[in-house]
């Protein structure tokens, strides 16, 4: 499989996974009812047209949802991965002016971003079955720096996760209690949401243990910090630890970040491609 | 030139977070994701805050705010009111989502005339020993020097 046809693969898995999990999500159609007096937003927000988007939710959203369908069959792409990006920003954007950031929702705006201007429509699209155009050596490198980049957003927020701590909390976020005591405000925090680890509550029996704890705490950091390693292709099968940790953070901090999967299935092709070939190959021989 | 521009936007997003990293902040989209990323001692005083409706006999009632205020929840609803730059603005919102509730409430009986914010230092203990029984722990606030702000329609 070469970076081309990698790149045209993610795009179909990314955009299939984000339109399901993201662009069919009821979640953001609700905030078009939100009334306007508690907008309050932060930064770059300032920027955004409160009282258009809130009188045009419903059709930006129509649009939006109609974008990805073009963009996983790879029609007009140059076009409609833009409007993609565009009303994404726009509708994930307004979410966030509200008072609360949603920081599982911002690296899916810088994929977005990065697939907007990248040749993902060179292999498994209308677009090459229409229009065939050669694809040319400066094509093959154009497509492998997307798909690095696209990759290293996931490893990004991960690891600055894990510089955070280090500078907020410091090495004692690992010795301290701090794992332990989150537990219990994770409990006050969020009462209302993700009933059944709620109801499990298999933090409390861990809340016993302070010294799995801490070493908990310190393979949080550990993996954090190295996830990164899994950009190196020997140790691409390292990105499959964001699995078994955001599993546990379900579990223990009842918190879900299912659209942290949509920046991790652009991982997909390269952790399968690999398996495939290699079963064809014992197959043949 | 995609190159260029697939370049540009790797500077792009390392710098964007670099910088959320620096002034502590986010800048949408970029974030140095900082959840939980403070040490948490239990032993020292930490604020916390809690919002309730107000009865008909202006007692405090329980919220179903993931049931009637999507999409807010009640951890994104406290934060939203928490960080108002003042209580004028902080009555507004809360009289902005007790309307916005009461649209949504389908029985008359649910219906909320106003809400309280309490905001104050958590009681640890009691939350740790209703933590270890899974039981909800609504009164979390110790009672002295609690700020409470009240917005009734």
């Amino acid at each position: 499989m070469n970076n081309q046809q990698e790149l045209s693969l993610i795009r179909i898995i990314y955009f299939t996974t984000q339109f399901y999990l993201i662009g069919l999500n009821k979640f953001f159609p609700m905030w078009k009812n939100v009334p306007l007096e508690l907008w309050r937003p932060h930064g770059l927000l300032i920027f955004f047209p409160e009282l258009f988007i809130q009188n045009h939710f419903s059709v930006l959203i129509l649009i939006w949802q109609l974008s990805f369908i073009f963009c996983i069959l790879g029609l007009f792409y140059r076009l409609n991965v833009l409007l993609n990006l565009s009303l994404g920003t726009i509708i994930i954007g307004y979410c966030h002016g509200f008072g609360t950031y949603f920081h599982i929702y911002m690296p899916i705006i810088l994929c977005n971003l990065i697939l907007a201007f990248s040749p993902a429509n060179l292999c498994f699209s209308l677009d090459k079955l229409f229009w065939k155009k050669n694809s040319s050596q400066i094509d093959n490198i154009f497509a492998k720096l997307s798909i690095f980049n696209v990759k290293m957003i996931i490893c990004l927020v991960y690891f600055s996760a894990g510089i955070s701590k280090l500078i907020n909390g410091g090495i004692s976020w690992v010795y301290s209690d701090t794992l332990r005591n989150y537990f219990v405000g994770a409990f006050l925090n969020y009462p209302d949401i993700n009933y059944l680890p709620r109801k499990l509550a298999l933090s409390r029996y861990l809340y016993e243990w302070p010294l799995i704890c801490k070493i908990l705490a310190g393979l949080t950091i550990l993996f954090e910090l190295t996830l990164p390693l899994a950009l190196f292709k020997r140790f691409r099968y390292y990105i499959l630890t964001f699995v078994v940790f955001q599993i546990s953070v379900y579990f223990l901090l009842y918190l879900s970040f299912m659209s942290f999967f949509v920046i991790f299935s652009v991982w997909l092709p390269a952790l399968i491609a690999p398996l495939l070939t290699s079963k064809f190959k014992n197959i043949n021989e | 030139m995609g190159k260029i521009i697939q370049i540009f936007l790797f500077f792009l997003i390392i710098l964007g977070t670099l910088w959320s990293h620096i002034t502590r902040e986010d800048h949408f989209p970029f974030s140095s994701y900082p959840m939980y990323s403070n040490t948490l001692d239990l032993k020292r005083d930490i604020i916390g805050i809690k919002l309730t409706s107000i009865n008909r006999d202006n007692s405090d009632g329980d919220l179903s705010i993931w049931k009637y205020g999507k999409p807010f929840w009640t951890y994104s609803l406290e934060r939203s009111v928490k960080f108002s730059t003042n209580n004028v603005d902080r009555i507004k919102k809360m009289i902005a989502f007790t309307k916005y509730y009461n649209l949504n409430v389908k029985d008359s009986n649910q219906l909320i005339y106003g809400m309280r914010y309490y905001q104050g230092i958590i009681l640890w203990e009691q939350a740790v020993e209703h933590f270890k029984k899974n039981e909800n722990f609504k009164d979390y606030l110790r009672k002295d020097k609690l700020l409470v702000v009240e917005a009734v329609l």
